[in-house]
This record gives C-alpha cells, sequence and structure tokens, in this order.
C-alpha cells in the first residue's frame, strides 16, 4: 500500500468525496488508528502496561461491535431488496468507523497534551468522554455523506442506516462496558479486564441511577 | 448444506413471495428442504439462548444449550402443524387462489423468514449472555429479538397476502358511481381479514406452545428439566403477572 497515495484516499473520505476505498485499507487504518489512540488514552500517569493493553481493546471494541452486527445487517438487506447494494452500504459502514478511529487519532496529541499538564483521572476522564463523543459525531457525518447516493436510490437505506445505527451503539457500548478500563485507575493495578467484567452496562447504570435517585437501596 | 442456505437466500430475497410468480406458479418450494432450513436457523439461535444456562455460575446445564437448540425450531414448527389446518380454511373460505399445499409452503416462507432474521442477531445474543449476569435482561433482550423476528416475518407474509388476493388484471373503464361496491377496496378488506386471521391464530397458539416448551433460558436457581409442569396456559401466566404487577 502506497502510503501518500493511501493518506490522500483518507483525505478524500473525510471529505466524503471517496467512497471507494478498498475494505483492507479501511480496516487497517481503524485498526492503526485505533491503537494509537488506545496507546495515548492509556498512558495516562505514565503508565506504559495501561497504554499497551488499551491499544489492543480499542481496535477490538470496533472489530467486535462490528463482527456481531454484521449478520442482521446483511439479512436485513436481502430482506429490504437491497442486496446489489450491500457492499457500497458495507463499505459506508465500515468507512464511519475509519472516519471514527481518525477522529480519535488526531484528538490524541490534543489528550497526551492535557495528561501532560497533570490533568488528574477524573480529569482525564471527562476530556476522553468529550473525545469519544466528537469522534462519534465525526463518524455520524461521514456515515450520512457516504449514505447519501444509497438513499438517494431507495429511502429504504436510510431506515437500515438508521436500525444500523441503533444495533451499533446498543452492542459497543456493552463491548465497551466489557472490555473496561481504557483509561485505566491510577490506584488499580494494570488489568486487561476489570474482575467485575462480566455484567450488564444498561443494567448497572440503571441500577446506579435508581440508587441516586433513592429508589433502590 | 449449500441447497440450505441457497433456500434461505432466496426466501429473504422474495422469491416466493413475488407477486407475478405467486400468482401464475404458487409457491415453488420444497417443503422437507424448508423444515430442514428452519431446523438450522432456529437451532443457531437456541443455541445462543441455551447459553445462559450452560455457563451460569451456579449449577451450570449444558443438556439446556441442547435442549434450547431442539426446542426452539420445534416452536415455530410444531405452532405451524397445529394451526396449519384452521389458517387454510379460514383463506379458502376468502377465496384464496392457493391450495392447501402452497398455503403451508407460504406459510414456511414466513417462519424461515423469521428464524432467519433470529439467527443473525444470534451472535449479539450470544455475546450478551457471555457478558451479561442479569436474566431478566436477558428475558427482556430475547423478547425483543422473537418480536423483531416475528414483525419482519409479519410484513413478508403481509405483502403475499395482499398480492394473492389483487385484482388478477387492471380494471379499465368508467369510474364506480357512487354508493356502487368497488371490487378491489372488497378484496383488501378480504386479504386484511385473513392476514389478521392468520397472524392472531398463529400468535396465540406459538405463545402457548413456547409455555409448553420452556425454559429455553433457564432460569437461575431452578434446577435444568428438559420441560417445566404444565399447570396453566400463557394467558392465565400473563394476567397472574399483570395482578402481581399492581398487587
Amino acid at each position: 500500500m502506497n502510503a501518500a497515495a493511501s493518506i490522500r484516499r483518507i483525505d478524500g473520505l473525510l471529505r466524503g468525496t471517496v467512497t471507494t476505498i478498498g475494505w483492507r485499507e479501511l480496516a487497517v487504518w481503524t485498526l492503526v488508528a485505533g491503537a494509537v489512540h488506545g496507546a495515548v488514552l492509556g498512558s495516562h500517569a505514565g503508565r506504559v502496561g495501561q497504554a499497551l493493553v488499551s491499544a489492543s481493546k480499542l481496535p477490538l471494541l470496533l472489530a467486535v461491535s462490528t463482527g456481531l452486527c454484521l449478520p442482521s445487517f446483511t439479512v436485513l438487506h436481502l430482506l429490504s431488496g437491497l442486496r446489489d447494494d450491500l457492499p457500497q452500504a458495507l463499505r459506508a459502514t465500515l468507512g464511519a468507523q475509519t472516519v471514527f478511529a481518525c477522529a480519535l487519532l488526531s484528538l490524541s496529541p490534543l489528550i497526551a497534551f492535557v495528561y501532560l499538564s497533570g490533568v488528574g483521572y477524573a480529569g482525564a476522564t471527562l476530556v476522553n468522554g468529550l473525545a469519544f463523543a466528537l469522534a462519534t459525531a465525526a463518524a455520524r457525518v461521514a456515515m450520512i455523506r457516504a449514505y447519501r447516493d444509497l438513499e438517494r436510490r431507495s429511502p429504504r437505506h436510510r431506515t437500515l442506516r438508521r436500525i444500523w445505527t441503533v444495533l451499533f451503539v446498543f452492542v459497543s457500548i456493552q463491548a465497551a462496558w466489557v472490555l473496561r478500563p481504557f483509561l485505566g485507575d491510577p490506584s488499580l493495578p494494570v488489568q486487561f479486564l476489570r474482575a467485575e467484567a462480566w455484567s450488564n452496562a444498561y443494567v448497572d447504570a440503571t441500577r446506579s441511577l435508581l440508587r441516586a435517585l433513592g429508589w433502590l437501596a | 448444506m449449500r441447497e440450505l442456505l441457497t433456500l434461505v437466500d432466496r426466501a429473504l430475497r422474495g422469491r416466493f413471495t413475488d407477486p407475478e410468480r405467486l400468482r401464475s406458479e404458487g409457491v415453488v418450494l420444497s417443503a422437507p428442504l424448508a423444515a430442514r432450513a428452519a431446523l438450522l436457523l432456529g437451532g443457531i439461535y437456541g443455541a445462543c439462548m441455551g447459553l445462559y444456562g450452560a455457563t451460569r455460575a451456579e449449577d451450570p446445564a449444558i443438556a439446556q444449550l441442547i435442549a434450547s437448540t431442539v426446542k426452539t425450531p420445534l416452536l415455530f414448527l410444531i405452532t405451524l402443524v397445529v394451526t396449519v389446518p384452521s389458517l387454510y380454511v379460514a383463506s379458502a373460505l376468502a377465496r384464496s387462489p392457493l391450495d392447501f399445499a402452497s398455503t403451508l409452503k407460504l406459510l414456511m416462507v414466513g417462519v424461515l423468514i423469521d428464524l432467519a432474521m433470529l439467527a443473525s442477531l444470534g451472535p449479539i445474543t450470544a455475546f450478551f449472555t457471555l457478558s451479561t449476569d442479569s436474566y431478566p435482561f436477558l428475558v427482556l433482550l430475547n423478547v425483543a429479538f422473537f418480536a423483531a423476528g416475528g414483525l419482519v416475518g409479519l410484513a413478508v407474509l403481509r405483502r403475499a397476502v395482499d398480492a394473492m388476493f389483487a385484482p388478477q388484471a387492471p380494471v379499465i373503464g368508467p369510474p364506480l358511481p357512487p354508493g356502487t361496491n368497488d371490487p378491489n377496496a372488497r378484496r383488501r378488506r378480504i386479504a386484511e381479514r385473513v392476514f389478521w386471521t392468520w397472524t392472531v391464530v398463529y400468535g396465540v397458539v406459538g405463545a402457548q406452545t413456547g409455555w409448553i416448551l420452556r425454559p429455553f433460558i433457564g432460569a437461575p436457581g431452578l434446577p435444568f428439566t428438559w420441560f417445566r409442569e404444565r399447570d396453566s396456559n400463557v394467558l392465565e401466566a400473563v394476567l397472574h403477572t399483570l395482578g402481581n404487577l399492581f398487587a
């Protein structure tokens, strides 16, 4: 892969002018950008171990969430009579993830700068939350752009895009919960998964909310 | 295996429910092959559902995995066998152009699509099953996925029923005077009635079959059994639960 040409194609992907990047190239960019950002994300308080762990977990999070949602996305395309558009739709969804990873990568120097200025654990969590929110917004813009041509051909693509978004967010929140910690509390030892990893993000969040409201002991 | 996947692919692409083909040739489908495809797809989802019982911390039971793999496709096929005579009579009374075999095959297409949707959601079920310890969450997730599969299957059947009762040739002529019964509107009403009869009969029998065949997930704290005691019916259980909710 010619690096300069590949960077130009990713530039086109960000601008919404290039929609024909190959699967492998998109996957490589997503995994590499995700890993680099993961390493920066985990390097808070100079913890090399956590940086290595997070570098491997961020690409894993994207790959697992995509893999789990692909079968139903394919079946829905067959059912909607949009089988012929499936490769383009998949490229659009994968492209959105590449944009997500690249947006995170672009924010990595900022995150490193914030870490180096001595921000605490709570501040680091907030900054990373903001970075994820910004990258998600960038991915959404890219997805809508990439789907413009598909939606012009059939309005059913808009429904499928929305179903993909809901399903992907639903699965990736749980995947991120299971794969936590990404940042790592400096007072705890570095670990790949938390001991209590195998729990449910939605149930735990609801429980915390009910407890905060005083409706649950 | 390849021919099973081809069959599922054709069903999903609407080859068996194409309006033109439905009217001219009926449903061109091998029923035994469709039953095998249903066993495969239902088995995939059943295995994902049964993982909970097989991997739970207390008293894990591999038998739950096997039981759910076998019982999920059976749930759909038993319901079909029990309801198909009455569904056929209901549609024949409404002058459906499909004979018994074609009606059965059309309903099998609906079941196949429902199961294909479920099987495609199987990896997500398995992921949540393996990563969560909350039994009520899993019950709700499975109910949501079964509802999604059912809705997709029903949408396809709805189109097929509309096509069956659609006029054979476009009516050419002056518009009907007001007050005259429009034959197309009458056909649409009949199609709607047939579709809802099918939906209600299959839905109610399906719910009861599911109740008889339970457990599918395996509640924590209860030992594994192939079937629970047949002490009530699903409607009674729902009313009982509602009663408890507001008690």
